[in-house]
């Protein structure tokens, strides 16, 4: 065999080799690394979105303030430097604000609990999460992204919600002191003595103790 | 008849360049594979398949718990198990 000719000449196969095996290899494990990574801070997510659920679950004067106290924690935990510096690299997006769902009734409207069962408990947090770091371009193999909605996910904490003191007040207490005068016509005079006011509604300081 | 014999000196019978000409056309042949290997690569997803495939089923599990389509797992979240309080308790 003669060396000395450019067709039988197999210097060189092997870098070919190693940079086709290479370009393979590589791309592979930015994959994999792509989607572990996502997995994982999609569970540091997950806490974050439980802990916004816990803090808004628990009682207080109305919704409004219960979703205030929520959003408190949430913007407390992405300025913690640990979270801020992992979703800070712009491999991940989190909203800027949790989100809530509807004011009265959560998330129920979107995941329509059976009727018969009586169980609204699709109250929480939601993040939405966008895993940027899915979005790879590989030459000569593509894209491994060609749907937006790849890589998105919404991670939330369904934990349900105490009633808040306003909702006590008005659609329990008031209600039981509407339908009490209701029982019997004597009733309606409560309230009736001079210089107070006529209705009997207004008879009642209407107060919670310490829930309905 | 005399045949006709091209001499050793005659132009037809020089071979400089011929490598050079089959290097050409190998070039040409591969970068067509690559090209076409490419191309069905980007049209078939090959890339994004991998990412793409499993990305549904995982947003089923990330976001309601179960092993479905996101698309169609929202009933099945635990939530939507009937669950009761009971005031009979465990017997013992």
């Amino acid at each position: 065999m003669k060396l000395s000719k450019p067709l039988r000449n197999e210097h060189g196969i092997l870098t070919l080799d190693f940079i086709f095996a290479l370009l393979i290899g590589m791309s592979f494990t930015m994959i994999f690394f792509a989607l572990t990574l996502t997995l994982s801070l999609v569970e540091v997510t997950q806490y974050l979105s439980f802990s916004v659920a816990r803090v808004s679950w628990a009682a207080h004067e109305n919704r409004s303030a219960q979703i205030a106290l929520g959003n408190a924690k949430y913007a407390e935990l992405i300025e913690k430097p640990v979270i801020k510096t992992i979703f800070g690299q712009g491999w991940f997006r989190l909203p800027a604000r949790p989100d809530f769902g509807d004011p009265v009734r959560g998330f129920n409207i979107e995941y329509q609990p059976a009727a018969e069962n009586d169980n609204e408990t699709f109250f929480g947090a939601r993040l939405r999460i966008e895993a940027r770091i899915l979005d790879i371009n590989i030459p000569m193999l593509g894209s491994s992204k060609t749907n937006p909605e790849t890589g998105v996910a919404n991670v939330q904490t369904f934990l349900g919600r105490e009633v808040t003191t306003t909702e006590c007040r008005e659609q329990f207490n008031r209600q039981r002191w509407a339908n009490i005068l209701q029982l019997s016509p004597d009733y309606q005079q409560v309230n009736s003595s001079p210089g107070a006011s006529a209705d009997p509604n207004q008879a009642l300081a209407l107060i919670t103790d310490n829930g309905c | 008849m005399k045949s006709k014999t091209l001499s050793p000196r005659h132009p037809m019978r020089n071979e400089s360049g011929q490598a050079t000409m089959e290097a050409v056309l190998i070039m040409i042949a591969i970068v067509s594979i690559v090209t076409v290997i490419s191309r069905t690569s980007i049209n078939q997803g090959f890339v994004s398949n991998i990412v793409e495939g499993p990305w549904s089923p995982l947003r089923g599990m990330i976001e309601d718990g179960v092993w479905m389509r996101h698309t169609i797992s929202k009933p099945h979240h635990p939530n939507q198990f009937p669950r009761h309080q009971t005031k009979r308790g465990d017997s013992i």
